[in-house]
């Protein structure tokens, strides 16, 4: 394939080379074809909107792009990369939600734009949040665009093409900056790897606004030339089932999910509802974005094998916004590599096998680095380089590794553009902990920073403990702590622990606040609190300088000993 | 089934998708209260659906937003659908 100098160049190639083929089809809850776009279509909708963008904002100004699922997000996001306008985007705000990350995205990348669909451009409660913003609102729609747009000056190779915002806090987020250079490096890394073409059809769940979706889905079947079917992300929640029935009505080669999706699929599944589907054409089922459980994958294989499913089609994989997706992925064909390790081990950062059968750990592998790219296992501390087989921070180099996010230099510093001891070459630092084998095979123990990530969404600690503290009066401000331990299944669950003021712990009723506290933390963020545990106050471990030690409460919480208000922790 | 039945059906799924005990589920608590999240409450509006043979919206459980309130409305939806003649199956 001839090198391409910008993802407009390859829409443009498409829609010069396969335009009457099908580029995209979005699905509606229930499975059925809601619309179409061919390449030529959305190459010419999204000049239409590149023209009324350039009509209201200049290249590099930001736009915000607050889509429902459907294909009027990729006509946006392709008109504001032919406007080089960069391209934000940003999940839709919930009605109930009263804090989430929308205002400081705002903050941060202060759009001059805002698109979006007609119907949410209606919805009174959006209206109301971002009234306070000088916005210039587009609404996009399906509507045919017109082939004589005009010529604008096109985007070169180092231009930003969009603001990934998946990383940081909810108070502050961090916007990766995405190139048109990274996108095309990460694509031909991918394509190298997998050997997919415009016969590798994609069948994609995951919301647009995910890098998941946008880029491995969206992205990457238009760099292939190949069809991608979209299938709601509510209407995958509601019916898992319908994203298998897409697999086998579109013959789909390629589709991507975090873990939980795989046993939703299991927990769901029904036999009625199964009728028909053939999944023997699924070549390459990737998992990631949250930690992979062996067990998911045995029981989806066993489940769906039924139903021509291949157990060497799973595709165990690694990847992060701040190198534009793709990190590391398991060779196509080869199913997963499970590599069994000693658990106390394994705590102490040490690689071995387990002394005993309780002792035994799974993990799963995450393959090996994309073409171009290289891994490095590095001491967080010292920042030397580690041998095989030793526990880790994972560093990451190579073309497809963002140099900024937007906006904030430290950040971008200390992270995208660290030194390893006593070596040349700028590394991104990926905060998560692990170790490569002998053979070069990455394998993730668990993380550096204190990140939540519940059925692939990250939680940040000090996000829910912020909610949790507003919730009531009795609870003490910078007294709580959020972490996750995995349940009796080995998923991720969170427990929240906060002490109560001197003052009201003897007048509180504490069923009554671990409900309000329930209910805060599922509205705000979306998770449920499985434990929540109120202690007494100033029992919180904090270092000197009052920072919350979340580490150590959770080693305290899963011994039993904290200082405890209630006797019993309400469950 | 009756109102009592599917009290009791709301109850088991409940307790079953935020693994707790079930003597931990108060029919007169909020949905929201209990810590159930979106993704949850659509798993037990397809349980629901499944065990009901009825079509229902996320939007059910805003308007009824307790075990007592969302079984007394579905035990009236089931009434009615008998009171209808069978359709064929």
């Amino acid at each position: 394939m001839e090198p391409f100098s910008s993802l407009l160049a390859v829409l443009e190639h498409r829609a010069a080379t396969q335009g009457d083929e099908r580029a995209l089809v979005f699905l509606t809850d229930r499975g059925a074809e809601d619309s179409s776009l061919t390449f030529r279509a959305l190459h010419d909708a999204a000049h239409s909107v590149a023209q009324r963008l350039a009509a209201v904002a200049q290249p590099g100004d930001r736009a915000l792009l607050v889509f429902p699922p459907g294909l009027e997000f990729v006509i946006a996001f392709f008109g504001c990369l032919i406007a080089r306008v960069i391209a934000v985007p940003m999940m839709v705000p919930r009605r109930q939600s009263a804090r989430d990350s929308s205002a400081s995205i705002m903050g941060n990348c202060k759009p001059a734009v805002a698109l979006t669909s007609p119907g949410l451009a209606a919805r009174d409660d959006l209206v109301a949040r971002f009234a306070g913003h000088d916005l210039h609102w587009l609404t996009v729609d399906l509507a045919p665009g017109a082939s004589d747009a005009i010529d604008l000056p096109r985007p070169r190779h180092d231009d930003i093409a969009f603001l990934q915002y998946t990383s940081g806090s909810t108070s502050e987020p961090k916007g990766v900056v995405v190139t048109h250079a990274m996108l095309l490096a990460n694509m031909a890394m991918a394509q190298a790897y997998l050997g997919t073409d415009r016969h590798s059809t994609c069948v994609n769940w995951v919301p647009h606004y995910h890098d998941m979706g946008l880029i491995l889905s969206i992205v990457g079947s238009l760099y292939l030339g190949a069809l991608c079917v979209l299938v709601s992300p509510s209407g995958f929640m509601q019916r898992p089932l319908i994203w298998l029935r897409a697999v086998s009505d579109y013959k789909g080669v390629i589709s991507a999910a975090p873990n939980f999706a795989y046993d939703l699929c299991v927990a769901r599944l029904r036999a009625d509802q199964m009728e028909g589907v053939d999944l023997s054409s699924w070549k390459i089922t990737l998992s990631g974005a949250e930690p992979i459980r062996a067990a998911t994958i045995e029981k989806f294989v066993e489940t769906f094998g039924a139903y021509g499913f291949k157990p060497t089609s799973i595709n165990p994989g690694f990847g992060m916004a701040e190198a534009t997706l793709i990190v590391a992925m398991s060779p196509v064909g080869a199913g997963h590599d499970t590599r069994t390790v000693s658990r106390a081990a394994m705590q102490a950062n040490i690689i071995r096998a387990p002394d005993n059968r309780g002792d035994a750990h799974v993990l799963v592998g995450c393959g090996y680095p994309v073409p171009d790219s290289r891994l490095a296992i590095v001491d967080p501390q010292t920042l030397r380089r580690l041998p095989a087989d030793t526990v880790g921070e994972l560093w990451i180099n190579g073309p497809h590794v963002a140099s900024a996010y937007w906006g904030n230099p430290a950040a971008s510093a200390a992270s995208l553009h660290a030194h390893i001891d006593g070596e040349d070459g700028d590394w991104l630092r990926s905060g998560d902990l692990g170790f490569l084998d002998t053979k070069g095979q990455l394998f993730i123990t668990g993380r550096i920073k204190d990140l939540i990530i519940v059925r692939g969404m990250n939680h940040y600690p000090q996000d829910i403990e912020l909610t949790v503290e507003r919730a009531h009066a009795a609870l003490r401000q910078n007294g709580g702590a959020a972490f996750s331990v995995p349940d009796e299944r080995g998923e991720e669950t969170l427990v929240v622990v906060q002490e109560v003021e001197r003052t009201a712990r003897n007048r509180i009723d504490p069923e009554e606040i671990t409900g309000v506290i329930r209910e805060a933390v599922t509205q705000e963020h979306e998770v449920f609190a499985r434990h929540i545990v109120l202690i007494r106050p100033q029992t919180l471990p904090k270092t000197t300088s009052g920072k919350v030690q979340r580490a150590l409460t959770r080693k305290l919480w899963l011994e039993g000993k904290l200082d405890y208000l209630t006797t019993e922790p309400a469950a | 089934m009756t109102q009592d039945e599917i009290s009791a059906l709301c109850v088991d799924q409940v307790a079953e998708i935020l693994r707790i005990a079930k003597d931990k589920v108060d029919v007169s608590t909020k949905f929201t209260r209990l810590g159930l999240d979106s993704a949850m409450t659509v798993y037990l509006l397809m349980e629901l659906e499944d065990r009901l043979n009825l079509e229902l919206s996320p939007e059910t459980f805003y308007d009824h937003p307790t075990i007592a309130e969302l079984s007394a409305y579905l035990a009236e939806m089931v009434a009615a659908r008998a009171g209808q003649p069978a359709v064929a199956r």
